[in-house]
């Protein structure tokens, strides 16, 4: 029995260690020829399954109302924020940038400098309600960005002076594998609090909800976590199909029905809401399209809730959405929990490793069989991890990433196989035939 | 028993209550197009926040959306046009679904409809018609520079003239109201009102239709350093062209555009059409600059 375990022992290692090979080969791209299958599931993860289609239906969060700014110059932004601080809103965020990008003041590359009364009517509104968070961007500095320093923000650029001196700034930034502002954007997660040259910047939904529910914030602020995980709930997605024959047809990207309040460009100012709705709630202004069912891709990700989770697909969510998915799971304290590092591999080592001894004690007592129940065994571990990490999700919000215990429940078969092959064959040669051991007989 | 009964009587206050306090079926959460609900004896516009009660009635409009949220905090969405029954919406929240329903109806559903589609619903074309009315053919604002005095400026409308001109200056004042029944005037940016503006913005309007106007362009003096340059490198070339023949105007044109000067290439384009105008060569070469540079849009 002893060498049942020290066998069990050595083939696990073996696995662990053809992984970690292969996973070094594979960084090689020395299989070029999957590179479009692996490009394609490169942002694949299963709980995108649970995110897509099976999580439980969810409740609208009403203390979140979206003001859509579209296209509207600055001078109509101020109207609309005069307009939401008569309602008396607790926190008012601005999902928007109000300075010339990349420092280039000149009236060409910056034109919104030229409407200085409307710079002046925008600065005074965002002073005079007194509540306003307003987005910053995290920056690598051009000494970081040579350095080729990666997730490395040194420098944070604020909205010009007369923005930002009168609101609280948090950063907007996202973790997405965008190079760009216009590249492809997935989002599945967002940090909540980054320490720039000494200084903690928070998150935009963070610092929103600061404001609203300190006591929420600093317990989320609390689990300590690097990168937290967004637990989407909804979206806003509203479209403008002008097709008789196309209404009928499942359009939309996410199977998510609308989560928070939603109020176009024109209707503020039109007197199209009713005033009630905003006391004391967090009112978020930012772009949900140039108006209401505007197709456009401008600051729109891919998120878990869409309806293609691999492959091509039209992304599904404004940032603005995503920024209040975040101030809805922090105040709902509906985080996504995660195994620690180290679980992983214990899970992984511990599957692997009774998977080896069930495969002996196979071997030795059916081995006609072994070839068979080997291969059933391990569809029935990979089909099992892979409900169990969906189910947990959906049902559990936990986000059981199991990549290595499926990767190791792959592997065992064909390394018990070679391990096998190559002992079998090392014993052969190393031990002298019967006939050739000379005996007292 | 007198104590069931006070238990039961606390019981059925808390849950009468609670159902009354429910005074709403639904709350608008978000509103789409022209959408009416009749909650009394009129029609009203809908309005987003607005509570909607069991006896009131929906009328959506075409295109239009319509999102709502139950008293129970489950949303609902109303994508198709016609009349609905808040009493027969609230009737279809249902209690929800489970997990493993869910993931049943998903592996159910993941290889039927899906894979059966139309294939030639998309088209490689687009619907072109931009949201203003007017469209007045002057550059994009980082290209609005000018040289010269004399901008012509015309412009496309929907509808009929007259219409109304004005050109402003960075604080709105007004500097120029203009009223012509033609789809084009020509301002002399040397009039003294103009002299200290190095920035003007331009508006034409319907005096018909107020709100048929168009958008906001700017035209921009060239800064003295670099009107010195542009000086310098017309005057290489000013030797051979003199500005009276059409043919002159058309290369002044092609220098003008080279410098991204495009405001007074449009006036030597016209210049060289009014002097030719039956030589449909220039008008060709100005609506190809006009496309090149995106001043206007081909019309499909």
């Amino acid at each position: 029995m002893k060498n049942i375990w020290l066998q069990s022992l050595a083939i696990t290692l073996f696995v662990f260690l053809t992984l970690w090979g292969a996973s070094n080969i594979t960084d090689f791209k020395l299989f070029s020829a999957f590179d479009p299958i692996s490009q394609a599931l490169s942002d694949f993860e299963l709980t995108d399954y649970a995110f897509s289609n099976l999580r439980h239906d969810p409740l609208v969060d009403q203390r979140i109302i979206l003001v859509n700014f579209g296209d509207l110059p600055r001078r109509e932004v101020a109207q609309q924020l005069q307009i939401i601080s008569q309602y008396k809103p607790r926190v008012i965020g601005i999902d928007g940038y109000y300075n010339c990008e990349g420092g280039l003041r000149d009236t060409v590359n910056c034109p919104q400098l030229i409407d200085t009364l409307g710079n002046l009517m925008l600065a005074n509104a965002i002073e005079q309600a007194g509540n306003v968070v307003l987005v910053s961007k995290l920056l690598q500095s051009d000494s970081a960005s040579n350095a080729e320093a990666i997730d490395l923000y040194d420098s944070i650029e604020y909205s010009d002076p007369i923005f930002s001196d009168h609101a609280r700034n948090a950063y907007a930034n996202l973790v997405t594998g965008a190079v760009y502002q216009e590249d492809v954007k997935l989002c599945r997660s967002f940090i909540p609090k980054y320490t720039v040259r000494g200084k903690d910047e928070y998150a935009f939904a963070v610092q929103i909800c600061m404001l609203y529910d300190s006591a929420k914030t600093k317990k989320f602020l609390a689990r300590n976590k690097e990168e937290e995980v967004i637990n989407y709930h909804g979206n806003v997605e509203i479209q403008d199909i002008r097709l008789k024959n196309l209404k009928r047809k499942s359009t939309t990207t996410t199977n998510y029905p609308i989560m928070f309040y939603a109020i176009d460009a024109n209707q503020l100012m039109n007197g199209e809401v009713l005033p009630e709705m905003f006391k004391d709630n967090i009112v978020i202004v930012g772009f949900l399209g140039a108006y209401f069912g505007d197709a456009t891709w401008i600051d729109k990700y891919f998120t878990p809730l869409n309806k293609k989770v691999a492959g091509r697909a039209n992304p599904d969510m404004f940032g603005l959405v995503v920024h209040a998915n975040i101030v809805a799971m922090i105040l709902n304290e509906d985080y996504v929990s995660e195994l620690a590092e180290w679980e992983k591999y214990v899970i992984g080592f511990l599957v692997c490793f009774f998977t080896v001894v069930l495969f002996i004690e196979i071997d030795l007592k059916l081995p006609a069989w072994f070839d068979a129940l080997s291969v059933l065994i391990q569809l029935a571990q990979i089909l099992l991890i892979s409900g169990l990490v969906v189910y947990t999700y959906a049902g559990y919000s936990f986000k059981l990433d199991l990549a290595l215990t499926l990767g190791v429940a792959a592997l065992v078969g064909p390394c018990y196989d070679i391990y096998k092959s190559v002992q079998n064959e090392l014993i052969r040669r190393f031990t002298k035939p019967k006939s050739g051991v000379l005996t007292n007989n | 028993m007198k104590k069931g009964n006070l238990l039961l009587a606390m019981c059925f206050l808390a849950v009468s209550s609670w159902t009354f306090g429910q005074d709403y079926a639904f709350k608008v959460l978000a509103n789409k197009g022209s959408n009416e609900v009749k909650s009394g004896d009129g029609w009203l516009a809908v309005k987003t926040g607005t509570s909607l009660k069991t006896g009131d009635e929906l009328k959506i409009s075409e295109n239009a959306y319509l999102g709502l949220v139950h008293s129970s905090g489950k949303p609902i969405e109303i994508k198709q046009a016609g009349s609905y029954k808040v009493a027969d919406l609230a009737a279809k929240v249902s209690g929800g679904t489970s997990v493993l329903n869910k993931y049943t109806d998903f592996i159910l559903s993941s290889n039927s409809a899906e894979a059966k589609k139309n294939r030639l619903s998309a088209t490689g074309a687009v619907h072109r018609g931009g949201p203003e009315d007017i469209t007045v053919f002057l550059p994009e604002n980082q290209y609005s520079s000018i040289y010269n005095n004399t901008v012509i400026i015309n412009w496309d409308a929907k509808g009929t003239g007259p219409y109304v001109v004005t050109l402003k200056n960075m604080f709105e004042d007004e500097l120029l109201k203009a009223e012509t029944p033609e789809k084009s005037l020509q301002v002399n940016l040397s009039e003294p009102k103009f002299a200290n503006e190095a920035a003007i913005l331009v508006e034409v309007k319907s005096k018909v239709d107020g709100k048929s106007k168009s958008e906001q362009h700017l035209i921009k003096k060239l800064a003295p350093a670099e009107q010195e340059r542009v000086k310098k490198a017309l005057g290489e070339i000013t030797s051979q062209v003199s500005e009276e023949s059409a043919l002159d105007n058309l290369i002044l044109a092609g220098f003008y555009e080279q410098n991204k000067l495009f405001i007074d290439a449009i006036t030597a384009y016209e210049k060289a059409i009014k002097m030719s105008p039956d030589v449909p060569s220039y008008k060709e070469a100005y609506d190809e600059f006009l496309l090149r540079n995106k001043i206007k849009l081909e019309k499909r």
